[in-house]
């Protein structure tokens, strides 16, 4: 029960607090927030991840296509992940000579897919996409950052597990757990007993991938992980139903 | 698929541990198990394998040897089968168009098999993983399927015309399913057909044409591969999604027909009556595949995977893998197996190593770039306008993406709904926006708030590309909020000393005020930041609560009081009476009059239910016990 009077001062958007907090962190640890378009074309959200042409991620029941205009020289899709903003920063830092060594770029955005919705699934969602390319990054690195992302959005020692997993844009590559943060482990209803909670897929780029975007691949290799911010930030404050944060109801909002 | 531990062993020359183990040590490092169920004295386990290890894992022997692997222990073998042919079973004669589409095709004719019942023991290890006995001959092609991974298609050789001719099909030929659906082609499948017409739906479904039945007296076995593109395609064409289609959609190695062709042969020899005269098999393999090696070092492994092996701890690992190398010096050469059609490159194997090592031993390192990163243009300067609406009362809301309204006419293939088959080319145009606006002004009462005044970030498609927008909102605004509105954007302009105010898309919209800016063009000119600010310095601590999906009831109250009496013990008496229902209280109106010793006091009460919808008697009771409780006070009085 909430005793505010009428109130004052508006409030944020809880995605936007979310969003927040991982610019702030991944900033700290040197991570470039970058953005790229939603309408994306079909090379930088497909092809140039490595996903085959006849991919079932391709077909029209799973990814919103463009009505294609007569102006259009690609085909155009609402990107179905943040990961064509990955494609983007890997080009411009390759065509401008591998600027310091390092590219560590962030990616919060919106992402689209054509699923039907319910309480956890919406046509339009936010992902966070991270990617570390240098000479000598490693999986370990990715631990390290998830590790530090997790602890600080949760605010209590976080440990990530990776599993073996499959994504065509990465090899090798993991999906990735966190540490139940409500009972740290020891089993509770967040975590379905497990004490662990499915967050993130992520990898070490694919070679294909690097190649792609004019890396050379033999010079240089890293991480990208991606997973959605929806999900954390109902995790994180119990939001039941994922349809709440779109549709701009302020008895969701004014509780933030 | 789904896999039975008792036949998963059979392919083990060791014992497994316990199965808590067995799950811990898959879900880490190969698949995600899905279900686990106990079947008699079986255990049956639902695997999730994805397309990289499907050309290998969808079998018992392929998981067997995976999760053999994980634990060290090593396959048993079968023994080489030898199949005793019979000369006078005719040869079947096998032509393929297009070798690309079928790498490989073995037929061998069988005569004179017993079609009938199948063993127990075989009819159960079929029910175990969710398949359906349905003959011996049939059950024999399905065994081997779960057991090794290759599919298998028998005919009745007597109702088939001539030879076998693997082609694409002709436009509007026909076809009758196995299960009696009836296909007409388009000319893009891929078919085994006799001389006559269509047998098989290739590498996905049988036909009526040539189905063996309890009176075929002669057979031929079909062993072959596909391939995957093509099976997948003609499968989703159909929407026919079989056993055999699964494995051929992802690719297997064409070594498995043959494989696959002796031990159901065998099997026939022994299980498909006693006359069973087994022919010479018909192979035809055009497209062979080469044997994959690679060259791998543990400092290959060490770099990718942030580990510290030595060469020899490399070798240990890919002995315990069961996989065959060969080493010089730091060299490791790894020859794949031939199932292993995901191992082709070096960072394919160093997975291989990874998992088999096991991702808990790499030790998590952050990583030290020395510098702060940077925001982009959009984040930080619209992070200064949140806070600066903030500040003057507006909350944030996000909408959809999608229109009802024509917009710049960029239009999705599939809508999410026909209604909203458009891109919004305005946040304030699509109906998202003017629903939140009705919503929340429903709902004041119970956000607490009086006035409702909203905005969004957010992108928009114009036929000239995609621009970032800001809406600013407020409901039932009429003339006099929109100008305001105009203002505060004024105001906007004025914080990033930006003397121009871009035109805004403004928009009247009665009831409601809304006025709609470009943002981009405001933060054109802006320089780029070099550090991130961070819009919530300290966080809240929320602990959100659900909403109630039944209506409120909203009362109001007004009291007078002696001056001396405290607020607090006031609302603490109000709220007590109220009880749980109660679920947002405020007070809107406090005054006295001059030389008066009383107050009076307006309270807004909202009473609602997660359980049920209020009825307004309820409430009126709530509202009658509170006037009585009042009324006891010295000195109160309820108007």
């Amino acid at each position: 029960m909430s005793n505010t009077p009428t109130q004052l001062t508006g409030h944020l958007h809880p995605l936007t607090i979310m969003i927040d907090r991982i610019s702030s962190i991944m900033t700290e640890i040197g991570f470039d927030v970058v953005d790229g378009p939603e309408l994306e074309t079909e090379f930088h959200n497909f092809d140039a991840l490595n996903v085959p042409k006849d991919h079932p991620s391709r077909d029209m029941q799973d990814t919103f296509w463009i009505k294609p205009r007569l102006e259009d020289k690609d085909r155009l899709v609402l990107r179905t992940h943040t990961s064509p903003v990955q494609i983007r920063s890997m080009q411009a830092w390759a065509s401008g000579g591998y600027k310091d060594d390092i590219l560590a770029v962030v990616v919060p955005g919106k992402a689209f897919r054509n699923e039907a919705t319910d309480a956890t699934h919406e046509a339009q969602f936010h992902q966070v996409e991270g990617l570390l390319i240098g000479r000598d990054i490693s999986l370990a690195h990715l631990k390290g950052v998830l590790r530090h992302l997790f602890t600080e959005i949760f605010g209590k020692e976080i440990e990530v597990r990776l599993r073996a997993s499959f994504f065509p844009f990465t090899e090798p590559s993991a999906e990735i757990d966190m540490q139940c943060f409500k009972c740290e482990g020891s089993g509770c209803s967040v975590c379905k007993q497990s004490g662990w909670i499915e967050i993130m897929g992520a990898g070490m780029v694919h070679p294909n991938v690097l190649h792609n975007c004019g890396v050379d691949s033999s010079k240089y290799q890293g991480f990208a992980f991606g997973g959605g911010i929806d999900r954390i930030a109902m995790l994180k404050w119990g939001i039941d139903d994922v349809r709440l944060l779109y549709n701009g109801d302020l008895r969701v909002v004014n509780q933030f | 698929m789904k896999y039975s531990l008792q036949w998963i062993n059979e392919h083990l020359a060791g014992e497994l541990p316990e199965i808590s183990a067995v799950l811990r040590e898959v879900t880490l490092r190969a698949f995600e198990v899905e279900e686990v169920v106990q079947k008699d004295a079986d255990t049956i386990l639902d695997i999730k394998v994805l397309p990289d290890r499907a050309h290998d894992a969808l079998s018992h022997r392929g998981m067997a040897r995976e999760i053999g692997a994980l634990f060290g222990i090593s396959r048993k073998e079968k023994s080489e089968i030898v199949i005793t042919t019979n000369p006078s079973t005719p040869r079947v004669r096998v032509t393929i168009e297009n070798s690309s589409l079928c790498p490989r095709y073995i037929a061998t004719r069988v005569d004179n098999v017993t079609v009938g019942s199948t063993r127990v023991t075989v009819a159960r290890k079929l029910e175990s993983v969710g398949a359906r006995s349905i003959n011996n001959i049939v059950d024999i092609t399905n065994v081997v399927l779960f057991d090794m991974g290759q599919p298998l298609h028998a005919f009745d050789a007597d109702k088939v015309v001539g030879g076998i001719t693997v082609r694409l099909a002709k436009q509007g030929e026909v076809m009758t399913t196995l299960d009696n659906k009836a296909l007409t082609l388009h000319g893009t499948e891929l078919v085994i057909a006799d001389d006559e017409g269509v047998l098989a739906l290739a590498g996905i479904k049988g036909g009526k044409k040539a189905e063996v039945t309890s009176s075929t007296k002669n057979i031929i076995l079909e062993s072959a591969n596909f391939d995957p593109t093509l099976t997948r395609k003609t499968s989703q064409k159909h929407n026919i999604k079989t056993d055999a289609s699964k494995r051929y959609e992802n690719g297997i190695t064409s070594d498995f027909a043959k494989e696959g062709s002796m031990q159901a042969l065998a099997q026939i020899a022994v299980d498909g009556g006693a006359g069973a005269q087994i022919g010479e098999s018909t192979d035809v393999h055009t497209e062979m595949e080469q044997p994959a090696t690679v060259t791998i070092t543990a400092e290959d492994v060490n770099h990718l995977l942030g580990l510290s092996l030595s060469a020899d701890e490399l070798t240990k690992v890919l002995t315990r893998a069961g996989h065959q190398f060969e080493r010089t010096g730091e060299e490791c050469v790894v020859k794949i197996p031939r199932e292993r059609l995901d191992l082709r490159i070096k960072e394919d194997m160093i997975e291989e190593i990874g998992r088999h090592v096991g991702y808990e031993n790499i030790e998590a390192k952050l990583p030290e770039l020395k510098r702060k990163g940077i925001p982009h243009k959009r984040l930080f300067y619209s992070n200064k306008v949140r806070r600066f609406l903030i500040e003057r009362g507006f909350s944030e809301v996000f909408t959809y993406s999608f229109a009802s309204e024509k917009g710049d006419g960029i239009e999705v293939l599939m809508p999410v709904g026909d209604d909203r088959p458009y891109l919004r080319a305005q946040i304030a145009r699509p109906s998202g926006l003017r629903g939140a606006l009705e919503l929340n002004k429903y709902n004041a009462p119970i956000i607490g708030v009086s006035r409702v005044d909203i905005f969004e970030f957010g992108n928009v498609f114009k036929e000239s590309g995609e621009e970032f927008h800001l809406v600013v909102a407020t409901a039932n605004g009429g003339a006099k909020r929109y100008k305001e509105l105009v203002g505060l954007i004024e105001e906007i302009c004025q914080l990033f000393n930006v003397k121009e105010v871009p035109t805004g898309d403004g928009d009247m919209a009665e009831p409601h005020a809304i006025c709609e800016m470009n943002f981009d063009i405001l933060i054109k000119d802006l320089p780029e930041r070099t550090t991130y600010e961070p819009l919530v310095v300290e966080e809240k601590a929320v602990r959100y609560q659900t909403l109630s999906v039944f209506p409120f009831i909203v009362r109001d109250i007004a009291i007078f009081v002696p001056q001396e009496v405290g607020e607090k013990y006031i609302e603490t008496l109000l709220r007590r009476e109220a009880g749980e229902l109660l679920t947002r209280f405020s007070q809107f109106d406090k005054f006295q009059k001059p030389n008066e010793n009383r107050i009076s006091y307006g309270y807004r009460m909202v009473f609602q239910s997660h359980e049920r919808t209020l009825t307004d008697e309820t409430v009126n009771d709530i509202m009658t016990r509170i006037t009585a409780q009042c009324n006891t006070e010295t000195n109160w009085q309820v108007r």
